[in-house]
Formats: structure tokens, sequence, C-alpha cells
């Protein structure tokens, strides 16, 4: 089905679905689809995470961090706009909510609106609690601003209990959409470190040295995600991208151009 | 009833939690996100847009409008004293202030243009620094276009205001081609009056820049700048005939004649209402195969200036600095 609607999800996919489930396997609760959502954004792969994030609320529609996961979803996949309107929508169910307003000061910095952006922060750090996704979104706003204090956001936000690799590549993500490579691969490069199994830690690693110009390095990060999953075809298009890159794409990148 | 939001343990159906306010029955809320097409268009140009529209908006400077930071605009190196390195900043604001100095200086020459790029180049420079932050976010290409839209903006909106109004006190020309030997040489830059102090009208001796117009028929003389005495004004009865100039009748003063002495002419004008008589003696005026009375008429063809084509009157000799000085 084409155009806007080839996202939706029609009852009749679903009773497909439904139908072709073998008889003893039960549905996957809400808990579960949000673990395969998780599963699916460590490595990278957003759109289906998406969708298990939906899922997940078909299931509970009180699950929080499905409607969070969603919106960070869509900003992941360039869609600021819908991000933001998500966020507002989910936000007019969850008051105040830190990480919900976290996501919606990632998604108005996005598109450019600062503003808005220093606000959903400012509000989401005064709502009770803590959490690592806050002091990331709020070391993005900084980031963005040129204030040296990202920095310290950033150390905080791998200070907060339950801060993991994957936290340490969502920062190098996020300097390397502002084009800060060399602070994208320290971060990316503690996160191989704490998890060399994890294949999408590779894949960032290698595209922080594609986008520092260490064309080798990243051939060498992307074959190691290979090995680690083969079927991933992201670090195979990204190592094909890098071999083909000339020398003068080469010293662009390394001079913080980036091809759309 | 636990809120979802702030785990509010809330009565058993009630509608919204007591705490935050949130809705606690979700039941008929679309959970679905919107999600942007995928039509012919939109997959192939939509995300180009959306970054164009955000980086326009990371463009967004962040300047507020005070006396500070206009100042800080204007003058290049202002700004970067604030920041890291101080030094900078000093040197951009004194390497700006020593072009500035040699553009004036060396006006009328074509190192002058140069000076006035380098110091045209040294504003972007320092502009380019203060807005490093909002810079840095975008890619190489529109931070190269930003440079060149700062260099044509200062250079035609600031610079040319400078520029215009420079224009209306005085204009340096360097005169060419010229045959004289005397008070102007070949080569010479001269100052004359810029558009706000030329007079609306003229005396005779005047000494005066003029637009020339192409001569018609045989293009005896080409268009371009003309430099002499006024000898006529309007209404005046200028002749000239074996070496002897006389105006309405009365033999002109040495210090109201031509720059140089006129070839073997013979003219006869009067000068109409609006025109002043300016006979070239500077400029060559060339005519091969004629006959001495097409000589004439090209001279009083010439001789002819209207008062609109009068730039300004000349006053200042700037170069060589053997000879600076008044035009007298």
């Amino acid at each position: 089905m084409p155009g806007r609607f080839s996202h939706l999800e029609f009852d009749d996919n679903r009773r497909r679905q439904e139908r072709q489930r073998p008889p003893g396997v039960e549905q996957p609760s809400a808990a579960q689809y949000l673990q395969l959502a998780d599963d699916e954004q460590h490595w990278g792969r957003f759109e289906p995470a998406l969708q298990f994030y939906t899922k997940c609320l078909e299931e509970n529609r009180r699950t929080v961090p499905a409607w969070v996961g969603q919106v960070q979803m869509l900003v992941q996949l360039s869609e600021y706009h819908e991000a933001r309107l998500w966020a507002d929508k989910a936000l007019e169910i969850f008051r105040n909510n830190g990480e919900l307003l976290a996501a919606k000061a990632q998604a108005c910095l996005r598109q450019g609106d600062r503003k808005a952006a220093y606000a959903c922060s400012d509000a989401s750090l005064q709502v009770e609690g803590s959490s690592p996704w806050r002091w990331q979104a709020r070391g993005e706003v900084l980031l963005e601003s040129g204030e040296k204090l990202h920095e310290s956001c950033f150390k905080k936000a791998l200070a907060e209990a339950g801060a993991d690799w994957f936290d340490r590549i969502i920062i190098a993500q996020m300097y390397l959409f502002y084009r800060k490579a060399s602070a994208a691969f320290e971060y990316a490069r503690k996160a191989t470190e704490l998890r060399p199994d994890a294949g999408y830690t590779w894949f960032v690693m290698g595209n922080t040295q594609r986008a520092l110009g260490l064309a080798a390095a990243a051939d060498q990060s992307y074959s190691r995600c290979l090995e680690l999953r083969p079927d991933f075809l992201e670090a195979r298009a990204a190592m094909t991208d890098s071999s083909a890159d000339s020398f003068i794409i080469r010293v662009l990148r390394r001079l913080g151009w980036r091809r759309s | 009833m636990e809120c979802p939001n702030c785990q509010f343990q809330n009565t058993p159906g009630i509608a919204v939690a007591v705490r935050c306010a949130t809705a606690l029955n979700l039941g008929e809320i679309d959970i679905h996100p919107p999600r942007r097409g995928k039509g012919l268009f939109r997959p192939i140009y939509w995300p180009r847009l959306t970054r164009l529209k955000a980086s326009i908006g990371l463009l967004r400077i962040p300047i507020h409008w005070s006396v500070r930071n206009v100042f800080w605009f204007l003058i290049p190196g202002l700004a970067q004293k604030g920041q890291q390195p101080r030094w900078l900043g000093k040197w951009l604001l004194r390497g700006w202030l020593l072009s500035l100095l040699l553009w004036v200086l060396l006006a009328g020459d074509s190192l002058s243009m140069f000076m006035y790029g380098i110091a045209l180049s040294i504003h972007c420079t320092s502009l380019g620094l203060w807005f490093n932050n909002s810079l840095a976010r975008l890619n190489i290409a529109a931070r190269v276009l930003v440079g060149l839209g700062l260099f044509v903006g200062l250079h035609y909106v600031v610079y040319g205001a400078v520029r215009y109004a420079g224009t209306g006190l005085v204009v340096p020309v360097r005169l060419e081609g010229i045959r004289s030997q005397g008070l102007i040489q070949d080569g010479d830059i001269v100052l004359r009056q810029g558009w706000f102090f030329r007079p609306a009208s003229f005396d005779r001796g005047d000494l005066v820049m003029y637009e020339v117009g192409a001569t018609g028929g045989h293009q005896y003389a080409a268009a371009g700048i003309g430099a002499d005495r006024i000898i006529g004004k309007p209404d005046d009865h200028v002749v000239f005939k074996d070496g002897q100039l006389l105006v309405n009748g009365k033999p002109v003063a040495a210090s109201l004649r031509p720059l140089e002495p006129l070839p073997g002419v013979s003219l006869d004008l009067r000068a109409g209402p609006g025109q002043y008589i300016i006979i070239p003696s500077l400029f060559i005026l060339q005519a091969h195969g004629v006959g001495q009375s097409q000589i004439n008429a090209l001279y009083a063809m010439q001789s002819k200036v209207p008062e609109r084509a009068i730039a300004g009157k000349l006053y200042w000799r700037l170069r060589p600095l053997s000879r600076f000085g008044p035009l007298e």
C-alpha cells in the first residue's frame, strides 16, 4: 500500500498474523515486546524497534518506556516533526513525564527549535527522578549550543544507575550527529571495550572512524560487526561505501562533511 | 489503580490520576505514531529538505540587538576580545585597520581594491569566528555558502553604504592617456568632489571632471571622462581663433584658459541654457584623413557640455606623492 498509509497495521493483518501463529505459542506480552524493541534498537534497527514499541502499546498502553521509545525511534529515523507531534500527544497523556520531556527536547533540537528544547530539557530535569536518558538529552541540548558543560552532562548520564554500554553508543551518535567525530570515537571505543560481543558497537565505531577519515580502521570495525552478525546489511553497505570513498571524499569527511 | 506516570495509587474507577492528572483509562487512545509519507517525491527529497530546514534552524545565530553587539558586528576583532585566544581579536582588529588605511591611502590605485578585499576578508573571518558555534553544526558546503553570503552581504550592504557615503565626499580618479605636462600629468590620481558637495552651478576657470559622450557619425571620440577648465557658462559666447580666446568678446586671463595649449582649431561657440563650454585640451581628439572644418566641428561638439554631465570640481592631487597637494 503506497504512501503515508503504508505504515498502518489494519486488523486484517493482525488477524492474519494471529492465524499464522503456531498453536500453543502465546502472543508476546507487553514486556516481551518492549524487550524485542530494545533488542532491535541495540542493533540500530529503528524501524522494527518502532513497530515493536507500538505492539507493546497495543498490549499495554500504560507502558511509558514504549511511548518514549516511539519518540526516540522517530528521531532516529529523522522524522523530527512527527517525533515532536507524538511527544506532545504522549505528554498530554503522561503529563510532565521526565523521559518524554527529554525525548521531546531532542526532537525539538533536531528540528532547530533550541528554545523549546531548552524548556523541555529544563522541565525533564525538574521532574522527580533521574535517568541516563534525561542527562543525555540535556547533554545534546548543550552540545548543540556549543556549551562545554555538555561533557559533564554526558558523564552524569553514565554515572546514573542503570547506565550501560548502549548509553555510550547513544552519546557517540549524538556527537556524530554534530560532527564531533573524535569525541564520538572515545565513547564508541569505551562501548566496544565494555561489550566487544555487541556488533552494533563495532558498527558505530566504524562510523566514527569513517567520519575521521580512517577508512582502513573503519573497514576493520565493519568486518568485526559482520563477523558477529553476517546479515547486518547496514554494515555491509557502509563497508562498500567506505571503500568507494575517494581521497577527496575522505579529506572532506575529515573536514566535517557528511554525505546525505 | 496505579498511575503509570507518577505511580500514585488512585481510587479504583477514577478517570485521571489525582497527583499528575494522567488519564487512567487509555483504552481509546491511538498508539500508532504519525509517519512521514513514502510517496515518489518525499523519500528522495524530503530528508534533504528537512535537513536544510534544520540547518537553517541551527544557523539561527543567537544575537540580541544591543549597542555592544552592533559594534562587535561592525568592527572586526572586538567579538574575539571576549573569546579565546584573545590575541586573535587584537591582531584581527589591527590587520583590519591597516587594510582600511591602505585602502584609503592607495585610493584610485588597483592595489587599493586589493586592500579593500583584505579588509573585507578579515571582517568575514572575524564574524565567522564569532558565529563559530552556529557554523560548526553545518556541513562544509553550507559553511562555504554562509561565508559567501557574509562576504556578499558585507560588500554590498555594510561596506556598500560606507563606499556610497564616501563617494558623497570625494572620489579618487586616475587620469590616464592625457598629454598634459603641466598642472595635471598622465597617471596622476586626483580627488574630485562627491555628489554631496557638488555645486549646483560652476564658474569660469573651475577645473572639473565631466562625462564625455561618444561623438556620432564617424566616432571620432569615445565615451569616457574628461577633465579641464570651464571656459564659458550658459549663454556665454566663446571664440577661439588664431590662438586667441575670447569670452563674450573679452580676452581670457591665463589662469582661466584651458590647461594645455589648443591645437590649431577655430571655434565659435555659444553655450545654450544648461550648457557649459569646456574645450578639451588634455585629451587628444584624433581625426585622421578629414579636413580642418570637420576637426573644428568635432571640437565644437565636444566642447559643449551639459550641466548634468559635470561630475564635480577637481581639487586635490593624491599621487604622485612628490606633487601631493591642491590643484592650483
